[in-house]
């Protein structure tokens, strides 16, 4: 096989690097199944193979674009895949995937982290001992220890509902630029 | 006029269907699907539309896939076969296919019955 072709499938599996290893096997062997068949039956050289199968980046991208969007789950190998996916993805992805995926995360994090806070405080309050650390401020107005949990728990939800949001956001907009970009490449 | 758009947006909708009606008679293998795509110029695809689509078909559970060796001395290939949830999910979408046919004949006439009254 052509040193070419063998690159080429090597930056395809390093780019698929976040899938797991069984399945990028999978991909690999099948595009390199293709290519020794276009080879032997088309007599097809090995620029117009990777002609035809086009950037290996973009392949790539076509792979991981496909399965983010397949399910709505969060999950962090699915986080590691967005993460390298908007490498891929271009200039607004820069931007936009970071911002969100690092916002929506730390926004479910603190969700889960402040009901916890506010339980603590109320069995401190229970057992009449003050817990200095966790506070409920907003502006001026210090709520006092026995309304801190239920407005912990209030708090706590509006902040995961908001991070979720961002991450459904962030789901669209992946599939918006994956399905973009397939518009491009099937004009060409 | 730009027809591109409007095509690559049916395509896009009709591809998935194409194929689950190919896969259904017998197993296929990725590139004898794209051979026989070609054929049509309103389906034809490559590689990074149709690999990844029959990954998405098989987590699904619509397509189950296995290597097969060839006898020309080639490599294994990935043969696609269809499963039962597969077979099931296409008579879904033959009934809604029909359904688009029928009201986009129905409408057609009807616009004609407007012209000639």
């Amino acid at each position: 096989m052509d040193k070419k072709m063998h690159d080429y499938l090597n930056q395809i599996d390093r780019y698929l690097k976040p899938m797991a290893a069984a399945e990028r096997a999978d991909i690999i062997n099948e595009i390199k199944s293709e290519m020794l068949e276009l080879e032997a039956q088309k007599g097809m050289s090995a620029e117009e193979i990777l002609e035809r199968l086009g950037e290996p980046r973009e392949l790539a991208k076509a792979y991981m674009g496909e399965a983010i969007v397949k399910n709505n789950t969060f999950s962090l190998r699915k986080f590691s895949t967005m993460f390298a996916f908007y490498g891929l993805a271009g200039f607004t992805g820069m931007f936009i995937l970071p911002i969100f995926s690092v916002l929506s995360v730390g926004l479910m994090f603190c969700g889960a982290i402040a009901p916890v806070a506010g339980i603590v405080k109320f069995l401190g309050f229970l057992v009449g001992i003050e817990v200095p650390w966790v506070m409920f401020q907003f502006g001026t107005y210090t709520a006092p220890a026995y309304v801190v949990f239920p407005l912990s728990v209030v708090t706590g939800v509006l902040l995961f509902a908001a991070g979720w949001g961002l991450w459904k956001l962030m789901i669209r907009y992946i599939r918006t630029v994956s399905l973009g970009k397939r518009k491009l490449q099937q004009q060409e | 006029m730009n027809i591109d758009d409007w095509k690559s947006q049916i395509k896009r909708g009709t591809l998935e269907y194409s194929i689950l009606l190919m896969i259904c008679k017998r197993a296929y293998y990725g590139y004898e699907i794209m051979s026989e795509l070609e054929k049509y110029p309103i389906l034809s695809a490559k590689e990074n539309t149709i690999y990844p689509l029959l990954r998405r078909l098989l987590k699904e559970e619509f397509l189950s896939s296995f290597w097969q060796e060839t006898a020309e001395g080639l490599p294994p290939r990935k043969y696609y076969s269809i499963t039962e949830k597969g077979k099931e999910y296409l008579e879904a979408m033959s009934v809604e296919w029909g359904n688009l046919l029928t009201a986009i004949e129905e409408i057609k006439e009807e616009g004609n019955g407007q012209k000639n009254a």
